[in-house]
């Protein structure tokens, strides 16, 4: 089994996971609504997140997570495409949207182009 | 054509009139974008006799025609208006702003007029309103953009937001002020900071959610795909730039006799290898930073420990390193950081900053300048005593007052002029040209001033290492050549650094397939030359011409009294009336009406 996994010491914020995803799902465009990878940027902070289930409702609480001595938003962290995140789905038609590797067998183009390591293909 | 929204954006502070008007389509084939669509619009909107301070000067933000699809490198854009100190103010930048206005839906973006208050542009796709922005006046940097940022409501939203801002600095219309974008990517010293502060903007911010087209998607992704890999490839990004970011520019400029020390009494500073890329990999990174779709991200974020706490910040670059460092006679690696984070918090330019600073420790050596004036002692060397100048600089208090004017001001004032290091008004970047003539010819007679040299030949032999210096029959050509180039790159908004590190074909490869245009390198060449050429036409209409082609003393006559370069003067002089002939210029610097013809200007 393959995974994507996610080294945020070396990630550079340049978005270009964002181009890779969004051109393989999305004829002939680059547009970052429609990726199914984000990267979070706030101060010292590069934060690549993949798409994951969808809800059709928020969480009823909020939580704190604390990482490494940091404290985080959980919903900053949380993969899921929520109403209450604007992210991770389509922009005019609001359909979640979901990462699937960019097919079978696991292919995908964040990690292809992804220029610092900060993404790579691993087994498990 | 693709990759393009053909839509501009025009924006009257005055009225909030907001319009969205269609790029010409002529336009944009001959302009592209960027700079050369930037100037374009200036040139035409605003007139050469308008005061640039006043309501008809006009804020214009182009973002390269590349940005935002994820070309390598392609994250630079634009801001240009006429500048207080003469002539076209054209800052290039990278980070993330460009491809926001871009994802906006706008290909360019015209401020015109005055706000009646302090205020800021708030664009979010076709919804734009000029905002209150008197909580923002007088704020830091950092401190207007968290507050724009909080209101956009959301964690994500306000990641997703790109600002563009003045800081105390630029508000009051100091000459070292400059705009910063994203909270730490600093324009040039070239006035555009004191023109968004005539209009009483504090700020555009943008949040765009729109996409973009390209031409041919599958030869797009191959290109593209085929560029990253190359620059992952390439030794200059993997062992120097990745690793390094811009600070080997300044150690090999140390190695070559380009550097400027001490207000370029010298070419050699000691320990200034604490300055160096390891040293700042070693002591101060938190990580490599990437412009929006950079495979190379040279951009460096870093931290220092404070009294009670860290600072982070991004930077010490080449430029700042050079000019809060060198220039100033100073090798701790941890007070030059900390002055270039005070740059990004109060909007200076380190470049200015510096050199203002640098400029005042000579005439201060000299005793040219009273003490009182001063206020306390400024000595080369001396960190601590540049913190205290900058704070000052930034709110204009006491000795502030006389240095936020800027360093040609300065030695105008204690009756030095020949101790401006600068061109056209502008302080000149921290590499001497008495180590390389072609920097010399390309101080003088850039457009935009001698602020930035990612473009000039002196930088790629910086960054590959190379000690050939060019036979002298070709340096004027050589000039001509990679200016005409960087007009080109700036207005298809791929990085010239990025340029250096990818064949010029690769990036034009992935133009095409983005585009659909069939750009070569001739034609490539001739957008650049074109783009020169009306520069200058409208630099000349303001009155900045042959006059201001010219080098401080120094360089032209005071030989390099140490390092490799020991010995040697910029010969200018020589160089000039080939510059202005091989540009098919007239001998006094003026475009011949047969060269502007051929470039249909």
């Amino acid at each position: 089994m393959q995974k994507i996994r996610i080294d945020y010491d070396k990630c550079t914020g340049c978005r270009l996971c964002e181009v890779a995803c969004s051109l393989h799902h999305v004829p002939d465009t680059v547009d970052p609504q429609r990726s199914r990878i984000r990267v979070f940027r706030k101060d010292d902070l590069c934060f690549p997140e993949l798409a994951g289930p969808y809800t059709d409702a928020e969480c009823n609480s909020r939580n704190i997570v604390v990482i490494g001595g940091r404290e985080y938003d959980k919903c900053l962290i949380c993969r899921a495409s929520c109403p209450a995140k604007p992210i991770f789905r389509e922009p005019d038609t609001d359909i979640p949207l979901k990462c699937d590797f960019c097919g079978v067998p696991p292919n995908p183009s964040c990690v292809k182009w992804c220029p610092s390591g900060a993404l790579t293909l691993v087994d498990v | 054509m693709s990759a393009r929204t053909n839509r501009i954006l025009r924006v009257n502070l005055s009225s909030g009139q907001r319009t969205v008007e269609e790029l010409d389509p002529e336009v944009a084939g001959r302009f592209l974008g960027g700079r050369g669509l930037a100037a374009h619009i200036v040139a035409c909107d605003v007139g050469a006799g308008a005061d640039p301070l006043g309501a008809e000067n006009k804020v214009v933000v182009a973002p390269g025609l590349l940005t935002g699809v994820g070309a390598v490198g392609g994250s630079r854009w634009c801001v240009a208006a006429k500048s207080p100190m003469g002539g076209l103010a054209c800052s290039v930048l990278g980070g993330h702003f460009g491809a926001g206005l871009r994802f906006a839906g706008y290909d360019a973006l015209i401020i015109e007029d005055q706000a009646a208050e302090p205020s800021y542009l708030n664009v979010r796709d076709g919804s734009v309103t000029v905002a209150v922005g008197l909580h923002l006046w007088g704020r830091t940097v950092h401190q207007a953009e968290q507050l724009i940022r909080s209101e956009a409501g959301d964690a994500w939203k306000s990641s997703e937001t790109r600002i563009l801002g003045i800081g105390p600095a630029g508000e009051k219309l100091s000459a070292v002020a400059t705009v910063v974008a994203d909270g730490y990517g600093f324009g040039q010293g070239d006035g555009l900071a004191s023109v968004m502060a005539s209009k009483k903007l504090k700020a555009v911010a943008v949040r765009g959610t729109r996409g973009l087209p390209v031409a041919d998607g599958e030869a797009f992704r191959n290109a593209i795909s085929h560029t990253v890999d190359r620059v992952k490839r390439s030794s200059l990004v993997s062992d120097v730039l990745s690793p390094l970011g811009t600070a080997p520019m300044i150690e090999a400029a140390g190695s070559q006799g380009t550097l400027g020390v001490r207000h370029f009494q010298s070419s050699i500073l000691e320990g200034s290898a604490a300055l160096g890329g390891r040293a700042i990999a070693a002591g101060i990174l938190s990580r490599g930073l990437g412009c929006f779709g950079c495979p190379i991200a040279c951009g460096r974020l870093t931290k220092i420990p404070t009294t009670d706490s860290t600072a982070v910040g991004e930077g010490p670059d080449h430029a700042a390193l050079g000019a809060l460092g060198a220039l100033c006679g100073v090798a701790d690696l941890q007070a030059v950081t900390r002055a270039t984070y005070l740059c990004a918090e109060q909007g200076i330019d380190p470049v200015s900053g510096g050199s203002t600073i640098a400029c005042a420790m000579e005439l201060a050596e000299k005793g040219l300048i009273p003490e009182q004036d001063l206020g306390s002692e400024l000595r080369f060397g001396d960190a601590e005593a540049i913190l205290l100048q900058l704070n000052r600089m930034a709110q204009r208090r006491r000795s502030g007052e006389i240095l936020a004017d800027g360093p040609s001001a300065l030695a105008e004032r204690y009756g030095q002029p020949d101790l401006f290091m600068g061109v056209k008004g502008r302080a000149a970047a921290p590499y001497d040209p008495r180590g390389d003539d072609a920097l010399g010819l390309w101080y003088a007679t850039a457009n935009y001033g001698p602020v930035r040299v990612e473009g000039t030949p002196l930088a790629s032999r910086l960054l590959r290492g190379s000690k050939d210096i060019p036979a002298s029959e070709e340096v004027v050509s050589s000039v001509i050549e990679r200016q005409d180039m960087e007009a080109f790159l700036d207005s298809l908004g791929v990085c010239p650094l990025a340029a250096i590190a990818l064949p010029l074909e690769d990036t034009l490869r992935v133009a095409n397939a983005a585009t659909g245009l069939e750009l070569t390198p001739k034609s490539a060449r001739q957008i650049g030359e074109m783009v020169v050429n009306l520069e200058r036409r409208f630099n000349l209409e303001c009155g900045v011409g042959q006059e201001q082609d010219r080098l401080p003393r120094r360089w032209l006559e005071e030989p390099m009294p140490d390092g490799p370069a020991q010995g040697r003067v910029c010969s200018l002089g020589r160089m000039l009336p080939q510059y202005y002939q091989m540009r098919g210029w007239d001998e006094t610097g003026v475009p011949t009406s047969e060269k502007l013809s051929e470039l249909k200007l």
